[in-house]
């Protein structure tokens, strides 16, 4: 298999074992981040818009020092100058059109998009995020991009033949943005994909997509897919010949009642191990995240698990987020100790 | 000759303007769901959505007016939801959907609520014979959880009790439609299916008005359409997802006397054309001399639409029996 991984160990690691920390991407935004934004959406003036715009660059440039901060070895810029994960893709997508929000459920609403023509790429997507982002950054730089099944799912299709045709289409222009990041200097991308294990076949639809996504990519690019709220049974093992280098799940939230999904044949990627509740403000203690920590290692040996949060943090005070995040890379820093000293059995 | 009626089902989209309001009075998240206990100034915001949704059926000269359900929460599980033995816990996904509802947790006896009851009423005091749109018994036994009556059957019997029980207090209606997506999603087994059989029956024979078993996101299985043939109910079809196997059964083992076909889509922006609804409906009356109603509808509720969208489809079902009623 490729080595995608070591480009990420920092110089200075501490320890010889290294084990990826990062995160999955969204990150409670400044409450003066959601004012900017008020303000600009009642006045819509040039005045408040560069306001707004001069906000969510600096929140990028706060929340990628939280990230620092808290130790994390790959970074994002908890997606500030975004949305919702449709929504501000399907802004730039032309053939998209926004008619209102929809019920979900209780007073759950979605500004659900309609797809009304063929797609085409529009404007770049996150080439001017990630620039700014590069600026600002230390660490190296993880970016997230909702997946072609999801934003699929997720839109209404008036013109597309199904599903899967409007899916295909989709991962070619994630494919032309995955490039046009790649030729910024991007190295970590990771597709995020939640409308995945919904439903029993869908895993077809995604690996398809994913031939799509990757292709053309360099080699030492490394791609992640981050699947969360789904039934792990219905794509595991099937995912394991999907053309990615790390799968990234949510296990905390339930408990690691699905681990044993992942025990009956050898996981053979890399896996990117929940171990932050992103649905609780409890703060995890160090302790309890080296034990889930440990859990990871049944699956995967240290050189390939990634220890991130089950999902995006956006939910959190920006408070327990930051210390979340940093409970986490200490217990991994320490379960990293205990690899050096031998004092934990490697599986494999 | 085809008697040809408009409808739509279930629940719909708040509209928009009434939605600042109650997040007002509700506030958000948890305590801004359902409970069965809102105050009267959360009612009145319910109460004049309910007026202006009632309008609007009337300004598409739909034929069968509904409620709407703008109180309900998801479009299912709510009656059991505001019952005081049942604990709301934890999302989950309707029918590999992207709608979502609170898992039902029966923990005593389903007596009769009446909360549906008191929504017709309010509705009656705004148009005379509503349609009352409810969920089936056997719908409501696959989405909720027992942990009160023991078993599977017990607790499938309990629920058609449960449903006879709600919609014998509702005030006089014009249909009774009893929604069953799990009918084509899980179909039930032959014991199962006996049960519900019989709590249909039941519910058939202390109700006077007419009652259609309405399913979605599928079709029936042969063994439960012949059954509810047998049992003369009207029967509800989704044409949206199923055509030919819809066709089938209607051709090959009859036609209930009132028919209600799902034709458009409540889960997408597209909006039916005049001939896409007419292919439809007439492919259906060519099936069968035993069809005398034809109930045009939408395939599931409409609230998973914007409101622009919604209105416009109201707008088709409506138009299409006013320039078609005649056949
Ligand atoms: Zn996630």
């Amino acid at each position: 298999m490729r080595d995608t991984r070591s480009q990420f160990r920092p110089i200075d690691h501490p320890n010889d074992h290294f084990i990826l920390t990062t995160v999955v991407g969204s990150y409670p935004k400044p409450t003066w981040l959601n004012q900017a934004r008020e303000l600009y959406h009642t006045h819509s003036s040039k005045d408040s818009r560069e306001r707004y715009n001069e906000a969510k660059n600096d929140a990028s440039s706060i929340v990628i020092k939280e990230h620092e901060d808290a130790g994390l070895d790959v970074i994002v810029d908890g997606e500030m100058k975004r949305n919702e994960m449709v929504e501000y893709f399907a802004e730039r997508i032309r053939g998209y059109e926004f008619n209102g929000p929809v019920k979900v459920w209780g007073h759950n609403y979605f500004d659900k998009p309609s797809v009304v023509e063929k797609l085409s790429y529009g404007e770049p997507w996150l080439l001017e995020e990630y620039k700014y982002n590069m600026k600002i950054a230390e660490k190296p730089i993880k970016v997230p991009i909702t997946g072609p099944y999801t934003l699929s799912n997720w839109s209404f299709n008036e013109f597309y033949k199904d599903e899967v045709e409007l899916s295909y289409e989709l991962a070619e222009l994630v494919n032309k943005e995955i490039k046009n990041l790649v030729g910024s200097g991007v190295r970590y991308i990771q597709i995020d994909e939640p409308a995945l294990a919904t439903t029993p076949e869908d895993h077809k639809i995604v690996r398809d997509c994913l031939e799509r996504i990757t292709e053309g990519i360099p080699d030492n690019v490394r791609i992640g897919l981050h699947v969360c709220y789904g039934d792990y049974s219905r794509i595991f093992p099937k995912i394991l010949d999907y053309p990615v280098d790390e799968f990234d799940v949510e296990l905390a939230n339930g408990n690691y009642a699905q681990l044993d999904v992942f025990k009956k044949v050898p996981f053979t990627k890399d896996i990117g191990f929940g171990v932050i509740d992103v649905h609780d403000s409890r703060i995890e203690s160090v302790e309890e995240v080296k034990e889930r920590i440990l859990k990871g290692l049944e699956i995967v040996p240290p050189d390939r698990l990634t220890v991130s949060p089950d999902c995006g943090l956006k939910l959190l005070s920006r408070e327990v987020a930051y210390k979340k995040m940093v409970n986490m890379v200490k217990a991994t820093r320490m379960v990293e100790e205990e690899l050096d000293r031998g004092e934990i059995e490697i599986v494999e | 000759m085809v008697q040809i009626m408009s409808s739509s089902l279930g629940m719909y989209p708040l509209p928009d303007w009434t939605k600042d309001e109650l997040s007002k009075l509700k506030g958000h998240q948890r305590d801004g769901l359902i409970s069965g206990n809102e105050n009267a100034l959360i009612n009145s915001v319910y109460d004049s959505a309910r007026e202006f949704i009632i309008g609007e059926q009337q300004n598409a000269e739909i034929d069968i007016i509904i409620e709407g359900q703008l109180r309900w929460d998801d479009m299912l599980a709510h009656p059991l939801i505001v019952h005081e033995s049942v604990d709301a816990r934890g999302l989950v996904r309707y029918y590999d959907n992207n709608n979502f509802y609170r898992e039902p947790v029966v923990t005593g006896e389903l007596t009769v609520s009446g909360d549906v009851a008191q929504e017709l009423e309010k509705t009656s005091e705004l148009i005379r014979f509503p349609s009352a749109i409810f969920p089936g018994p056997y719908t409501l036994s696959q989405l909720a959880t027992d942990e009160y009556y023991g078993s599977e059957t017990s607790f499938l019997e309990a629920m058609g009790e449960f449903v006879q029980g709600e919609v014998n207090a509702f005030p006089d209606i014009n249909h009774l439609i009893l929604l069953e997506p799990s009918l084509s999603f899980n179909p039930p087994s032959t014991e199962h299916k006996e049960i519900f059989l019989k709590s249909i029956e039941e519910i058939k024979n202390t109700l006077k008005e007419e009652i259609v078993i309405q399913t979605y996101w599928g079709t029936f299985d042969r063994e439960v359409y012949s059954d509810l043939l047998e049992l003369d109910v009207g029967i509800g079809f989704d044409f949206v997802t199923e055509v030919e196997s819809n066709l089938a059964l209607l051709n090959e083992l009859g036609s209930p006397k009132t028919a209600s076909i799902g034709v458009v889509n409540g889960q997408n922006t597209n909006v039916e054309s005049f001939g896409e609804v007419k292919e439809i409906v007439d492919r259906v009356i060519e099936t069968g001399a035993d069809i005398q109603n034809v109930i045009v509808n939408s395939n599931t509720g409409l609230f998973y639409l914007p409101e622009n969208k919604f209105t416009e489809k109201l707008g088709v079902l409506g138009s299409f029996v006013k320039n078609e009623g005649g056949l």
